[in-house]
């Protein structure tokens, strides 16, 4: 396939002005290593009585199970379910084959500082893939002042006082990391999520987690705000594959940049882009990233409907500077590739569109395999949200 | 992966930070709490790193003890190695994940709050405590949260600025060292 012809260039162009519709959520949650097989996870849940009123529940157990059955309607489609089982009196531990959920003022015999709300210890056999879970123990820390309600969190009800903390959304995030979901803020994400790592409003799974659990689980994920790194870097590595088999290309293109690095970067300058940033200071950005200045904030947050894809040619700049970064800056070695950059910025950036635009990640494969080919510019996907 | 390191890619700490950090929900901390807690401040680099099973009462679980090299001591008695225990690890085929415990490669240089007493994480708040040293291609040295994320001001440890029109001046570790240095004495 030769670079694409000018009218195909205009085209795209136009494309890349297109309005789309997003929200200000411009990555998608992060994974844990592990993933558990179709079926019940059964949980003991030992959380018992209280002798305090709670808010939203007659008892801990009552108050955690709400987050678990919150969870089992979002997992219906991904056959998994956790299944709660209570009553138990066995005495839980961290290596027993059972998973539990109790209140410790240790996890194993190792106490907890005074910033733990809870712990979720997870052992798991390693394998190629995603690890096979062994057990996974959920355990709130005793000195936390819970209760369990909804809404905001609650203030101190006094100087010098704890402010309350809901079981529920504590419990809620727990099971997200037994489900295989890490902290989407911990991972230069900026999403609304009930699985960002410190405690917040936010008291019921959003979107973000769920999608999280979705792709977690291999269900295709559509409407999502922005692909994770490592599906761009699959997709990165189909359009190699593409160049060199089935167009025939010669690696004989000569660049500085290797496939992770065109993964990682371009995205990051396009989550800056899109998040309010003119063209020069997402690059600016990305320099101070690249440089080992931290992550940057994004400029401003974007209503939805107001989002623009930039020009092709801006992102082929882009991926030009980049280059010359990598070849001052890194010292790097000239590498032999399949794909130019040119198609480098427009592939890509058509793969992050159509993602953008509902589609899930294999359709959006196929969907810019086709332009290769010479097909037509597909419509974007219907933007469905599970 | 230590040279990527030295010349400051953050393209690395990208792709590694989901199997590094695991998390539990945790009580936001400022930094005059996480220095206060703190019984040890110092500037160190791991260089070992041993993972392996300990009894704990009835059960057992995996521990990996990382040894760091002290370059510098803000807090706490001076010495040159600081042998730290986090709960969690591999040992063979098994996997412990234990949220909120950071893992260190060897050759990681941080700033470290490490707490005395005996915990999951000798980190201040799990993780809250421990903040990244990066090196700029032209040898500046730079620190971030844990969660990489840029700084410019200890106000903003705890309540990281994730929206603004300008961009953010990281933090180099001299600077940070200065003003972990004034607080300590103002106390």
């Amino acid at each position: 396939m030769p670079p694409p012809s000018k009218t195909k260039i205009v085209v795209l162009i136009v494309l890349g002005v297109a309005l789309v519709s997003l929200t200000s959520r411009l990555l998608a949650y992060a994974f844990l290593d592990h993933r558990w097989p179709t079926g019940p996870i059964e949980i003991d849940v030992q959380l018992g009585s209280t002798n305090i009123p709670l808010d939203d529940a007659t008892d801990w157990d009552e108050c955690f199970i709400a987050g678990l059955t919150e969870w089992n309607a979002a997992l219906e489609s991904t056959e998994r379910s956790f299944n709660a089982i209570r009553g138990s009196t066995r005495s839980p531990s961290g290596e027993d084959g059972v998973n539990s959920v109790f209140f410790a003022d240790n996890l194993d015999g190792t106490p907890f500082d005074a910033t733990t709300v809870a712990m979720t210890l997870i052992t798991a056999t390693v394998r190629d893939g995603p690890d096979d879970p062994l057990d996974v123990d959920i355990v709130f820390n005793t000195a936390q002042p819970f209760n369990c309600y909804r809404g905001p969190r609650q203030t101190s009800p006094a100087p010098g006082t704890d402010p309350a903390i809901d079981l529920r959304r504590v419990g809620t995030h727990e099971l997200g990391h037994a489900l295989g979901l890490d902290h989407p803020d911990k991972n230069g994400q900026t999403v609304n999520a009930i699985m960002n790592s410190l405690i917040s409003d936010t008291d019921v799974l959003q979107t973000d987690d769920m999608q999280g659990a979705f792709a977690r689980h291999d269900i295709p994920v559509t409407g999502i705000p922005f692909p994770p790194r490592d599906q761009v870097l699959d997709f990165f590595v189909s359009l190699e594959n593409e160049y060199r088999h089935t167009l025939g290309r010669s690696r004989n293109t000569l660049g500085f940049v290797d496939s992770e690095g065109t993964a990682v970067w371009f995205p990051e300058w396009l989550r800056y882009v899109l998040n309010g940033c003119s063209i020069e200071e997402a690059s600016r950005r990305v320099l101070l990233q690249f440089r080992g200045l931290g992550i940057q904030p994004v400029c401003r947050l974007v209503a939805p409907g107001t989002i623009e894809f930039p020009p092709r040619d801006q992102s082929l700049d882009f991926l030009q500077t980049l280059d010359v970064y990598y070849q001052t800056l890194l010292k790097r070695n000239a590498t032999l590739g399949y794909v130019d950059l040119e198609g480098k910025a427009v592939w890509l950036q058509e793969y992050l569109r159509y993602r953008v635009n509902g589609c899930d990640d294999i359709t959006a494969l196929d969907l810019v395999i086709q332009q290769i080919h010479g097909g037509p510019i597909a419509p974007i996907c219907d933007s469905v949200e599970h | 992966m230590r040279l990527l390191k030295r010349v400051g890619l953050e393209l690395w700490i990208v792709l590694l930070v989901t199997v590094a950090l695991a998390g539990a929900q945790v009580i936001p901390m400022g930094f005059p709490a996480i220095t206060a807690a703190a019984d040890t401040i110092v500037v160190a680099e791991a260089i070992d790193s041993r993972s392996e099973w300990v009894i704990t009462g009835q059960s057992r679980v995996i521990v990996t003890r990382i040894t760091f090299r002290v370059t510098e001591t803000l807090k706490g008695t001076e010495r040159l190695l600081l042998p730290l225990e986090f709960l969690g690890g591999t040992v063979g085929d098994v996997r412990q994940d234990v949220s909120g415990v950071p893992t260190f490669d060897i050759g990681d240089r941080a700033v470290l709050f490490v707490t005395g007493t005996r915990a999951a994480s000798p980190i201040v708040g799990h993780s809250q405590g421990w903040f990244p040293i990066n090196v700029a291609p032209n040898g500046t040295e730079y620190v971030t949260l844990s969660d990489k994320r840029a700084f410019s001001a200890v106000n903003q440890i705890g309540s990281p600025i994730t929206v603004s029109p300008v961009v953010i001046p990281t933090m180099t570790l001299p600077d940070f060292v200065t003003q972990i240095d004034q607080f300590l004495n103002t106390q």
